[in-house]
């Protein structure tokens, strides 16, 4: 075998893996330039949550104070899940049931209902599984969720000892609400997508709280 | 001999002692809830945490009784398996005869209570086996 060939081809080699690492470098300093000098912002929409959006000034302070009043109260939270985890997005839902603001703290995603003063905080892998839901136990009890993009409406099956009742459940924005009689009920749900979910409500399991 | 009477009366007596605490746990109906402490966190404000242990079914975990007569603004809850298990907040009202329920669900949530009552917060869990859950309390700091 020639040796000068090998040693020429070599330099070929190596001269074009130069110049490639050079046009490389050349990209990522234009690239990282062209970055800096605009103002991108920090973080983008949830891509599961389409009623999320990048959380500004103006948009916290436009809250209700009751809203306000809570995250200010998580700041102090010592509970798993929320402390010191930062607001990253946020949106409002005009849901069956009133205004919900829905937001995205860290890993979580929480809605607040805000003439009822309660909310739901849950990881994205909770909610997607159609598992988050809060009901507030009474005749009927008062039921919300929070649903990723691509459910338009899920479906209720209350069963007691006269039978089975179902009722359509519109999703709004990501979150729904419902009135439900306070007995075994069943969510099912279907996206757009074909994923689906099957929920378990325990509101017969409390439903001694109807006597109040 | 004097002094074989004198240790024999103190073991008698710390045994009775002993069996009086037990007789009193044994005998409580209400399942008393070891507080992590309180905290001032605003001019006004406190908050307690409580819990942080494994609750049977239906077995309502109230914070320190004796202790937590207070204004209560929220009582907030979390369990220890991603948000997995369902449970509730619930509240007794300062002169009322048993606590009701404020709000079930997964996750983690809080209820809001009137705090212009003064009460007693507890939490209990729904899943078919004892669960881990944690609850705080946020109060009112000043009136109480």
């Amino acid at each position: 075998m020639n040796t000068s060939h090998i040693g020429r081809r070599n330099g070929a080699v190596l001269g074009g893996l130069l110049g490639c690492g050079m046009i490389v470098a050349l990209s990522l300093l234009l690239f990282s330039g062209s970055a800096s000098s605009e103002t991108a912002p920090a973080v983008s929409p949830n891509p599961t949550f389409s009623v999320l959006q990048p959380d500004t000034a103006a948009a916290r302070t436009g809250l209700p104070d009751n809203v306000q009043a809570w995250l200010a109260a998580q700041e102090a939270s010592a509970l798993p899940g929320l402390k010191g985890e930062e607001l990253i997005v946020i949106g409002v839902a005009q849901t069956h049931g009133g205004e919900a603001v829905v937001m995205q703290m860290g890993e979580n995603v929480c809605a607040y209902m805000v003439d009822q003063e309660t909310n739901s905080c849950g990881s994205v892998d909770l909610i997607k599984s159609g598992s988050l839901y809060l009901f507030t136990p009474g005749c009927p009890s008062f039921v919300m969720g929070i649903l990723p993009d691509g459910y338009s409406e899920i479906t209720a099956e209350s069963t007691d000892g006269k039978g089975t009742e179902t009722q359509g459940i519109p999703v709004t924005s990501n979150v729904y609400t419902a009135e439900l009689k306070s007995v075994n009920t069943v969510l099912t749900g279907t996206s757009n997508a074909g994923e689906s979910f099957r929920t378990e409500l325990p509101l017969g399991q409390v439903k001694a709280s109807c006597q109040s | 001999m004097t002094i074989v009477l004198a240790t024999r009366k103190s073991a008698m007596i710390i045994a009775l002692i002993a069996f009086i605490a037990f007789c009193a746990q044994a005998g409580s109906s209400v399942q008393v809830a070891r507080a992590d402490g309180c905290a001032q966190s605003g001019p006004a404000l406190g908050y307690c945490n409580y819990a942080g242990e494994s609750v049977p079914k239906y077995t309502p975990r109230w914070l320190e009784v004796g202790n937590n007569l207070r204004y209560w603004y929220a009582n907030e809850i979390a369990d220890a398996y991603g948000g997995s298990v369902s449970k509730c907040t619930g509240y007794k009202k300062e002169g009322s005869g048993i606590g009701t329920w404020l709000n079930c669900g997964t996750g983690t949530f809080s209820s809001p209570i009137n705090g212009g009552y003064r009460g007693w917060i507890f939490i209990e869990q729904l899943a078919n086996g004892p669960r881990i859950i944690y609850g705080q309390g946020r109060h009112n700091i000043i009136c109480c």
